[in-house]
Order: structure tokens, then C-alpha cells, then sequence
């Protein structure tokens, strides 16, 4: 599991790639609450992301609080089929602003 | 003071008695047979025989204090130590299938003597009544759990029909060593019906270690559960500031979690327990066997 810290301007991009299951979730979640906190937009680029377990969706949750708490904005993108899937049947959809690609993500934030 | 079981919880422990009776008897005779044919495939059920029946016996032993709820220690219920029945049950099916396989490699080798036609007739004979007895076990056993239930009813029932599926092959590889004069068929029916014994109780012992360990270890939950939890996380978004943490594990059949969340700290006492209610109920709704936890803090 691999995580790609980027920035275009104040937004802060992460970009996930492999797969974020019960064993990576922890050092995944260590890795992104360590540069959310404080930042005023953020985008979570799943288009590397291969899978997601039910312990990478709180991983996501927990971000959505901490920038909800500091203000943020927070999109995702890039979700490959089966990603989205689990979050639609999660509810996680409902809950959190999905795009298709990271320069609507983008647009959505700034 | 009166002990009240239910019309379940009586008829589970009848049917585990029962079994217990007819097969002390069925042991006796085939200890006495194996003694007579030489048969390995005897031999084989004699020890497995025996296995079972003290397994049985411990089973009704921890079924009874269940019943009678003499497990006042146990604060988290008696799911646990009826998934340690369970694994000992099945690491004892393999400790007998590892003696089965060195006898049929004894056989095959030539360093066993096969056992004399009359004493495979004898055993055939015998074989067809412990099959007989089998089936009526196998039904009652059947009868008892089908009301959902237990691990012990479940892995006794399970125990149960490797008994019937085994008997039935053995009656046939005993009859075959029956009819034959020839010594190689002879051997080769007893190595095929006890390797036969062997492979069927190794098969359910791994089931059985599959389905007792990882709950032994609290290992996680399943992800349909993980998925209703997240739903229900979803589903009341708004209602808490913060998730702390996730935890399940599995105890027969009652599956524990306990989530962590923090709330705002202007909410009254009774706010915050109005949304927890609504989490916990909105959880029960798709899990009903679940006991759930949800721990308070303020932000």
C-alpha cells in the first residue's frame, strides 16, 4: 500500500495505490491523519487503488470527520468499479463528495 | 432448587445421552471384533469410538452446566468454551486419522497381517447393526439441532454424520474382505475402507478447526458484519463528532462490537444516549445476534 502526498496550491492530494484492507488500514490511517489536520481542502485520488475493506472505509470516515471538524473540504476520485461499489453499498456515497477524475475533485474543493 | 430446562434444551440433552448409550455399547463389541478379525478398519473405529464417546461425554458435561447456567464465571457467555469443545473435538479426529494412516501404510507394506475372512464375516455382521444404529443416531441428532443453536449441537451433529458416512464404506470394505479368499484383496479392502475413515474425519477435523480457531483468537469479524457496522456509521453521520475505533469478535453465536465515538460536548447526557439507542437499533436491525457497545466521549 503506497500513498502519494501531492499539492496544488492549498489543496493537499493523496493518492492511494494497492490495497487498503485490515492489514495496511492502520498504517494508512497513521499516514494521512498525520497531514490532514488543518488543512482547508483535500482530495483522496483512489485511481490506484485496487481494493477497499470495511476497516479502509473507516479509515475515510475518520478523515471526513477531522476535516469537517477544521473546516476542510474534502472530495474523492478515481474510484475503480468495484472501490465504488463498496462504498455505495456501504452508504459511504451518500456521506462523502465522489468525482470521476481528480481535476473535478479539484474543482469541487478549491 | 428446581432446575427449569426447555422442551429444547431437554431434548438436545437426550439425544447426546442417547448417543452416548449406544455407542459405549456399539465400542464394546467392536473392541471385542477388531480383537477377532485383526481387521485395521476395525481397530480404526474402535479408537475413533472412543474419541467420540469421551468428546460426547465431555459435551453433555458443558452442555448441562449451559442449561443449568452454572457458568456465572463465564461473563461474556459460553460461547467460547463451547468453540474449545469444538477444536478439541476436531483435533482429536486427527490424532485418530494420523493412527489410521500408519496402519494402512503397515498394511500396504506388508509389515501388518491382513485378519482371517471369519473374523471380517464377523465383522461385517456387526457392521451392518452400528450402521442401523448410526442412522437412528444421526436422524435424532438431526431432529434436536434443527432449531439453530449451539456449537456443541452443531459439531456433534457434524461428528454424527462423518460417523454414518464412515460406517456405511466400512460396511462395504468389510463385506468385500468378507467374501474374498484372496489375501491381497483382503488387505487392499481393509487399507481402501480405513483410508476411507481417515480422509472423511481429517476433511470435517479441518472444518471444524477452521470454524472454531479464528473465533478463539477473537480474530475480526466477518466483512458482512464489518459492512452493517459501516452502514450504520454512515447511516447516523451526523450524530457523532468523531469515530475512535472499531472492535469485533465472535463468541458462538452472539458477535460482540464495540465502537468508540466521541460526541459534542454541549449535548446533554440523555441526547447522546437517544443517539446511541438509535445507532445500537439501527445495528440490530440487520444483525440481530449482535451485542453491541458503544462507548461515549466528549470533544
Amino acid at each position: 500500500m503506497e500513498v502519494n502526498i501531492l499539492a496544488d496550491g492549498e489543496v493537499l492530494i493523496l493518492a492511494l495505490q494497492g490495497r487498503l484492507d485490515n492489514n495496511t488500514s492502520q498504517q494508512v490511517e497513521e499516514t494521512l491523519m498525520a497531514r490532514v489536520p488543518g488543512r482547508p481542502a483535500l482530495v483522496l485520488d483512489f485511481a490506484g487503488l485496487e481494493y477497499i475493506s470495511s476497516a479502509g472505509l473507516r479509515v475515510m470516515l475518520k478523515i471526513a470527520k477531522q476535516s469537517r471538524a477544521d473546516g476542510g473540504k474534502l472530495a474523492l476520485c478515481g474510484l475503480a468499479p468495484q472501490v465504488r461499489e463498496v462504498f455505495d453499498i456501504s452508504g459511504f456515497s451518500t456521506i462523502l463528495s465522489i468525482h470521476t477524475d481528480r481535476s473535478a475533485a479539484l474543482g469541487a474543493v478549491k | 432448587m428446581t432446575e427449569q430446562l426447555t422442551g429444547q434444551q431437554r431434548n438436545r440433552e437426550r439425544s447426546i445421552r442417547l448417543a452416548i448409550v449406544m455407542d459405549s455399547g456399539m465400542i464394546s463389541t467392536y473392541l471385542l471384533i477388531a480383537i477377532l478379525s485383526g481387521s485395521l478398519t476395525m481397530a480404526a473405529e474402535v479408537i475413533r469410538g472412543v474419541l467420540l464417546l469421551g468428546i460426547e461425554a465431555f459435551a453433555l458435561a458443558v452442555m448441562k452446566r449451559i442449561h443449568r447456567g452454572r457458568t456465572a464465571i463465564l461473563e461474556f457467555g459460553a460461547g467460547k468454551l463451547e468453540q474449545i469443545v469444538n477444536v478439541l473435538i476436531a483435533t482429536g479426529l486427527l490424532a485418530g486419522a494420523l493412527w489410521i494412516g500408519f496402519g494402512v501404510v503397515r498394511i500396504l507394506i506388508g509389515d501388518k497381517d491382513v485378519g482371517s475372512p471369519a473374523g471380517f464375516a464377523l465383522a461385517a455382521i456387526f457392521a451392518s447393526t452400528n450402521t442401523y444404529v448410526n442412522i437412528l443416531a444421526w436422524d435424532s441428532m438431526r431432529r434436536a439441532a434443527r432449531g439453530g443453536g449451539s456449537l456443541i449441537m452443531k459439531g456433534q451433529l457434524q461428528a454424527r454424520t462423518v460417523k454414518l458416512m464412515s460406517s456405511l464404506f466400512v460396511q462395504l470394505t468389510l463385506t468385500v474382505a468378507a467374501l474374498s479368499n484372496d489375501s491381497v484383496v483382503i488387505a487392499w479392502a481393509d487399507a481402501i475402507g480405513a483410508t476411507f475413515v481417515c480422509g472423511y474425519i481429517i476433511h470435517s477435523a479441518i472444518d471444524m478447526l477452521k470454524a472454531g480457531l479464528p473465533d478463539l483468537v477473537d480474530r475480526t469479524v466477518h466483512e458482512g458484519f464489518q459492512a452493517a457496522i459501516n452502514r450504520m456509521l454512515a447511516k447516523h453521520f451526523d450524530d457523532f463528532e468523531r469515530l475512535d475505533r472499531v472492535r469485533t469478535r465472535r463468541a458462538g453465536e452472539i458477535i460482540y462490537a464495540e465502537i468508540a465515538l466521541a460526541f459534542r460536548t454541549d449535548l446533554s447526557i440523555g441526547e447522546v444516549n437517544r443517539r446511541i439507542d438509535a445507532m445500537r437499533a439501527s445495528l440490530r436491525e440487520e444483525i440481530p445476534e449482535a451485542d453491541v457497545s458503544i462507548l461515549a466521549t466528549s470533544c
